[in-house]
This record gives structure tokens, sequence and C-alpha cells, in this order.
């Protein structure tokens, strides 16, 4: 019995480390897509000058990440829309990300498709810019603490289950 | 009109109610917004907003004002169905170039009108001597020479290859590669090529028979003539209201087509057709 307490609290402290270690890993994914999102606007736009939809919703196509649903609201942001920054605000507002980050997606992604070409390539490169730094930190968090969070749980779950037997 | 609708900001819905009879739609900052129905203007109550303006822009470049800078440079777009939005404002140069128009303070919507049935009564004369006659159509600005072109086009149906050069896309209203008008099964599109590279590679790769063309300008004639000697019919529209204006710029050019044909919006439109001497033959109901 007591073993089983044992385990079972070894258990619970893991999984609450292993949810919590992993709280780094969405939006460094999501981070590393929108810039890989990014780059093939720059290349949409560069070769054919493709409209803003059709570039989102092609590349959001067969995919069911974060990023893929944000993409598919905004397609359908930019085709029925008043264009206002409060709708924006609502589909960006479940994403994986600070306050301070979706501040920023919100503000760029409200003013994309409003200026020439050239304009237009430089405002999404320094905004991959940004993606990518933010993208490092969380890559860089999740190396740091995020095994030793795991690690931590299961620690925690071990003492918590001897003080209890 | 559900492509006029589309573009219009919502607020001013209630204005554009019979969007069927709006041939054009002025919108001037912090001014009131005018309709033009059939011919007639008037003046509405909505105060046309710097958001408006910018509203109708991105909903008409599709959310990409990026897609459509070097159309804007030239002062226009055209969006889906043809309709081609006039853009007034400070001109943006780049390397001494025009680049873009910034500031902008107004925009002239034209509603294009398909009305099939519109090329009926002159089409005898284009296809006379059992032949497709070299044919140019002139008249005054809105009097409904692309209409009547659109309609050539979609007679053609008897097999000739049409190559449409449709610098403005008014003719075809062409939407990511889709035509949203009606120009015939036998039409291969240029869409925003300019008329030197249109025909120069056209005539080239295309092999048309029939080449159709919009609001030739002056420099355009040159490639007409070059077109000719290749053996190929051209039927291209103008903007002149005079006869003898015409006949100046086909001498100086000498470029001659084998009819001339202007249009004249009275109480009803009217086809005058002059004969290759520049001699009036006939005058149609259109």
């Amino acid at each position: 019995m007591k073993l089983i307490l044992l385990l079972l609290s070894i258990g619970l402290g893991g999984f609450i480390g292993i949810k919590t270690g992993k709280k780094y890993k969405p939006p460094e994914y999501f981070f590393k897509e929108l810039t890989d999102f990014l780059q093939y606007s720059v290349n949409s736009i560069n070769l054919y000058k493709t409209p803003l939809p059709s570039i989102v919703e092609t590349f959001s196509a067969d995919s069911n990440t974060d990023l893929a649903n944000f993409l598919k609201n905004y397609a359908d942001y930019l085709k029925n829309s008043d264009y206002s920054k409060s709708e924006l605000e609502k589909i960006i507002k479940n994403l994986p990300l600070c306050d301070d980050e979706k501040n920023e997606l919100c503000i760029f992604f409200h003013s994309l498709g409003r200026f020439s070409e050239d304009e237009e390539k430089s405002k999404i490169k320094s905004f991959a810019e940004y993606c990518e730094k933010r993208r490092s930190y969380y890559a860089e968090m999740d190396a740091k603490y995020g095994k030793m969070i795991v690690k931590l749980g299961f620690t925690a779950g071990a003492i918590v289950g001897i003080l209890l037997i | 009109m559900r492509d006029l609708m589309r573009i219009l900001p919502p607020e001013f819905f209630s204005y554009a109610k019979d969007a069927e009879n709006i041939c054009e739609i002025r919108l001037r900052l912090n001014k009131p917004a005018v309709i033009n129905r059939n011919g007639i203007k008037f003046a509405t109550p909505f105060f046309v907003t710097k958001n408006n303006i910018d509203y109708v822009l991105m909903k008409a470049s599709n959310a990409s004002i990026y897609s459509v800078t070097e159309s804007m440079a030239k002062g226009f777009i055209t969006t889906q169905g043809g309709i081609r939005i006039g853009i007034g404002g400070r001109g943006v140069y780049k390397d001494g170039k025009i680049s873009s128009i910034g500031d902008i303070s107004s925009l002239n919507i034209r509603v294009p009108h398909e009305i099939k049935g519109a090329a009926d009564n002159i089409l005898p004369y284009i296809t006379a001597k059992k032949r497709i006659n070299n044919t140019l159509i002139f008249s005054l600005p809105g009097a409904g020479k692309t209409t009547l072109l659109r309609d050539i086009c979609r007679n053609f149906n008897n097999g000739e290859d049409v190559l449409i050069i449709d610098e403005r896309n008014e003719l075809s209203g062409t939407v990511n590669g889709n035509c949203t008008l009606d120009v015939g099964n036998f039409s291969d599109l240029y869409v925003f090529l300019d008329k030197k590279t249109a025909f120069e590679n056209g005539l080239r790769t295309m092999k048309p028979e029939i080449v159709v063309t919009d609001e030739l300008n002056y420099d355009d004639f040159y490639f007409v003539k070059r077109a000719f000697s290749s053996g190929v019919v051209i039927i291209a529209s103008f903007h002149a209201d005079d006869i003898e204006e015409i006949k100046n710029i086909c001498q100086a050019y000498k470029t001659f087509f084998d009819l001339y044909i202007r249009i004249t919006a009275e109480d009803r439109r009217y086809a005058t057709v002059y004969n290759e001497r520049f001699k009036i033959a006939d005058r149609v109901i259109l």
C-alpha cells in the first residue's frame, strides 16, 4: 500500500513536472512556424505578388497547428471583416503567447498588406527577425529549465510520497 | 453587382441600392459621395472618410496593396468584375519614376456593364464581305466602347483564335487567372501587359487570328501597323469624338482600318459606321 502511494505520488509529481516543463515548447514551435510562414510570404510576394489571402490559405492548408489555425481565421478575417483591430485581437487571444507577443502579432498582422512591395518585404523581414529572437529565447528557456522542471516534479513527488508514508 | 457591394464600405450600402443602374461612384475625402446612375449624377449625404477610402482600396486589392502598386502608379486598379477604380492623390517617385500614389484623396469607381447582344447591330459590318474587318471603335469616355468590344469578343464563336490585350483588365475582369466577365470561348488573354510587349509576344507566341484591344494610345498605332503586316485582324478602341481626328492619326501613322465606328450616347446609344475612306456608311441603334 505504502509503495503504491509512493509510486502514485512520484507519478503525479512527474506528470505535473512534464506538463509544466513543456510550457516553452508551444511558443517556440509557433515562432518557428511563423518564421517559415514569413519567409514563404516574402518569396510569394517577390516572385508573383500573390495576394495575401492566397498566401495565408496555401500555407495553412492541411495543417492543424496553432499557427495554421490562426492563419485560417486570419484568411477569413481578410476576406470578410472590416479590417478592424478588435476583430483581429479576438482571433489572436487564444494563441499560446504572452500579452506583449500577442500585441506585437496584432500590430504586425493588422498592418500586413497595406504597403508597397518593398515596404511590405522589409516589414516582414524585420518581423521575422523578432520571431527568430523569440524562438531562440523559448528554445534557450526550454533547454535551461524544461528538463530541470521535469526532474523537480519527480523529486517533489517522491518527497511528498515519503512524507505521506 | 455583388462585386461592387463587396468593395463598398458597409455604411454606404443604403445609398447604393439599385446597384444595377450605377455607372460610377465618386468618393472624395471629406466630401459627399457622388453616384452616377445611368448618366444622372447626385450627391449623397454620405461624407467620405479616410477609413472609407482605405477600406475600398483594401477590398479592391484583396487586402494586398503591394499586388496593385504598379497599377496604382498608372492611376487605377481593377478588381473583380472588371470594376475600375481611378485613384487620385500624391505621386510617389522613386529613382525619378512614379512608383505609386500616396495620400489618396479620391476614388472613381467605374462599374462595367455586361450587355450581351450589345454588338448585334454592328457585327454584320465587322463581318461583311465574308471576312473579319479591321475595326476601330471610338467615342468619348463612358459611351460604351469596352462593353461593345467585350460583346464582339463573345461573338467570335466559330473557332477564330482571339487574343485579348487587356491592359487595364476592364475587358475580362480577370482575378487570379479567372475571367469574371464573359469574353467568349476562343479568347486568350494578356492582362496588365503594355501594348508593346503584348503585341510583340502575342503575335509571336499565341498565333492569333484576331487581336482585340481597348484604349489605343497614339504610340500603339505603330504596333497595330506591324500586326496588320502579319495578317492579323485588329479590333480596337480609341478615345476620340471626331472622325477627322481619327483620320489625322491614321494618316500620321499610315495605319488604316477597314471600318471606323463612332459611338454616341444621346437618348439612345448610336453607332455611326464609317468606311475605309472615312465616309459615313450607316448609322445604327445599339
